[in-house]
């Protein structure tokens, strides 16, 4: 009974019921909708948890098959492990994200639950044409989400992401017909089973254009202009589901589908680690805080991407879940906090993000998600970071480590360079006056990176002794009136013993 | 076997539209050109499922069953492209949405005017 409640397809059912019953309730009243639609996201959020919960104690991944026979008869949508950490991440932020949005107009929190659930569809779905279909809800909904801001600035970024995505799509569609041409299924199971059978131009040219979609989905390195003036003129909860949901889906797809680029694989690496390196190389002279997250978020698709590609080439598929599930929960977690936090602020220029030097839990916050961001233990993206490295370390690819290791320093060095600087010109502006309310769900994107944190180093049998330069950084802050020679010390007693 | 007059059609619809993307900084002749990529790509479609001296995939009469496989026409892309079709409209209905509000903002469609982003 209970798991039939809490079927995978009635994540579907929940957020397009939602999607209905949202616009009548709303002439019952205001207090109704809001009911509504945070019910809605919580259901899926219940329903993506618990299929996450049965399969991470081993249960088998669940198949939903449509009309009751199966592919290439049916549209078949799955839900395993990789899907669930994916589902179940996306709707936690999402239902964090929803209090963001209740005072907004009904037709916002429909277009809301859209996105959400089309990210769910993306996720889930096994065939090829559907995932097109998923993809256009998502974007569609996305359009209507980016009119929440009217300035001619937010309106031409918004019709440059249109032109952008809609070109995608279109590339989407003419590579799924063009490989059902030669294929003859839709199946993406059995199009990797029938791999064999894309050869010849329709089929090179079908592959190629599914391949263009993606990458120019995921924003890549120059050709990302379009994203990054989103991240930056849109409603600050919408620029979050966009960099931490829609990237998320989009990057999924692209897993999904990664085996039939197997000869395209140093090229997708190679573009990931461009992305990755020279988005981080243009976030150093970023003066505005959201196009600094823009760039960062673009450079760690870049990396999702990069990792994608290497751990496909080298099959490690456990090392590659772990990579890939530690990277995406520590970019969608972090990333989200931090453009909700741009939003709580308000504040455009970097220094101005000293008035949250105020509230002593507003700057432990924003620490805590910049360490998370740079990888930092006990953050689920050191974990994944590391076990990237040492796959790497073990295939002899040694130039791609130090590919992986530079783009990071460069991540870390503006992060860190924007964190001394809100610090050091604290008292120079003005103090915050919103509540500490709409802090929470930040707050809670803080605790979950810490908690995946520690699962990841579980799941990859290390201790928590690698955090021990976080634990010692939060002691030296505390000791902060000791003299400077006695730190040093404590420093040099701390890598000592931690080298031992 | 796939009608390749119909298909080579589609696919000079789509470069057209391309081309139209990359020479025009009008917004209206922009969701133009989108439209004709979107065209071509439903033509497209279309051609890939066709059979030469095929009839409809309807088992009657005129159709056995054995001769299904090799004379009627596919109608997967068929149920694709009307699906691609109602997508393709919602698209471009939102371009036009924005399209008004870009040109009540600044009244003109020129996108040079659009000044405070890079294009």
């Amino acid at each position: 009974m209970v798991s039939s409640f809490l079927h995978p397809l009635n994540i579907f059912i929940v957020g397009l019921g939602g999607g209905f019953l949202i616009p009548l309730l709303s002439r019952l009243g205001k207090r109704w909708v809001a009911i509504a639609f945070i019910l809605s996201i919580a259901a899926m959020t219940l329903i993506s948890g618990f299929s996450f919960l049965i399969l991470l104690q081993g249960g088998p991944p669940i198949d939903i098959l449509t009309g009751g026979s199966t592919p290439p008869y049916s549209i078949n949508l799955r839900l395993g492990l990789a899907e669930a950490v994916f589902a179940f991440g996306v709707n936690l932020v999402a239902l964090f994200g929803s209090a963001y949005f209740v005072r907004e107009k009904y037709g916002t929190m429909v277009l809301y639950l859209l996105v959400v659930m089309g990210i769910q569809g993306m996720v889930m779905t096994r065939d090829l044409f559907n995932l097109f279909v998923f993809l256009e809800i998502v974007s569609i909904a996305t359009y209507g989400l980016l009119s929440l801001q009217e300035t001619p600035a937010a309106l031409s970024a918004t019709f440059k992401y249109l032109m952008a995505t809609i070109l995608a799509s279109t590339f989407f569609l003419i590579g799924t017909v063009l490989l059902y041409g030669a294929t003859g299924v839709l199946n993406i199971d059995d199009l990797i089973a029938k791999s064999g059978l894309i050869v010849g131009p329709i089929g090179f040219t079908g592959l190629m254009f599914l391949l263009a979609c993606l990458l120019l989905e995921l924003k890549p390195f120059p050709a990302n202009g379009w994203g990054l003036d989103v991240y930056e003129t849109a409603h600050s909860g919408v620029a979050a589901l966009i960099s931490g949901g829609v990237s998320a889906g989009v990057f999924f797809a692209l897993i999904k589908v990664l085996p039939l680029f197997k000869p395209q694989l140093d090229l997708i690496a190679a573009l990931g680690a461009t992305t990755f390196v020279f988005s981080n190389l243009l976030g150093l002279q970023q003066t505005k805080a959201r196009r600094l997250l823009g760039y960062s978020s673009i450079g760690q698709m870049g990396l999702l991407t990069l990792a994608a590609a290497l751990l496909e080439q080298s099959s490690a598929d456990e090392a590659a879940f772990l990579v890939i599930a530690g990277l995406f929960v520590n970019h969608l977690f972090a990333k989200v906090g931090l453009f909700w936090l741009a939003g709580y602020l308000g504040k455009e220029r970097l220094q101005d993000w000293s008035a949250l030097v105020g509230p002593p839990a507003a700057i432990f916050v924003f620490g805590i998600l910049l360490a998370a961001l740079c990888g930092f233990p006990p953050f689920p993206g050191f974990w994944a970071k590391w076990q990237l490295v040492m796959n790497l370390a073990a295939s002899q690819r040694y130039i791609w480590i130090v590919i992986v290791l530079f783009g990071s320093l460069l991540e870390a060095a503006y992060l860190f360079r924007w964190f001394g600087q809100i610090l050091q010109s604290s008292g120079k502006t003005d103090r915050l006056s919103r509540s500490s309310v709409a802090l929470l769900p930040i707050f809670a994107m803080a605790l979950l990176l810490a908690t995946s944190g520690c699962v990841a180093a579980f799941l990859m049998g290390l201790t928590l002794w690698t955090s021990i330069p976080l634990i010692a950084g939060l002691i030296l802050y505390l000791l902060d009136r000791v003299s400077g020679r006695t730190k040093c010390f404590g420093v040099l007693a701390l890598t000592l013993v931690g080298g031992i | 076997m796939t009608s390749n007059v119909v298909l080579t059609t589609g696919l000079a619809l789509i470069l057209i539209g391309m081309w139209g993307l990359l020479t025009h900084r009008n917004i209206l002749r922009i969701i133009i050109a989108f439209s004709v990529m979107g065209t071509g790509t439903h033509i497209m479609t279309v051609a890939i499922g066709y059979v030469t001296n095929g009839t409809a995939p309807i088992i009657d009469r005129a159709l056995n069953l054995s001769e299904a496989p090799v004379r009627a026409v596919d109608p997967i892309p068929s149920a694709l492209v009307v699906t691609a079709i109602v997508i393709g409209l919602a698209v471009t209905a939102v371009m036009l949405a924005y399209a008004i509000r870009l040109y009540q903002s600044k009244k003109t469609l020129s996108i040079d005017a659009f000044t405070e982003s890079k294009w």
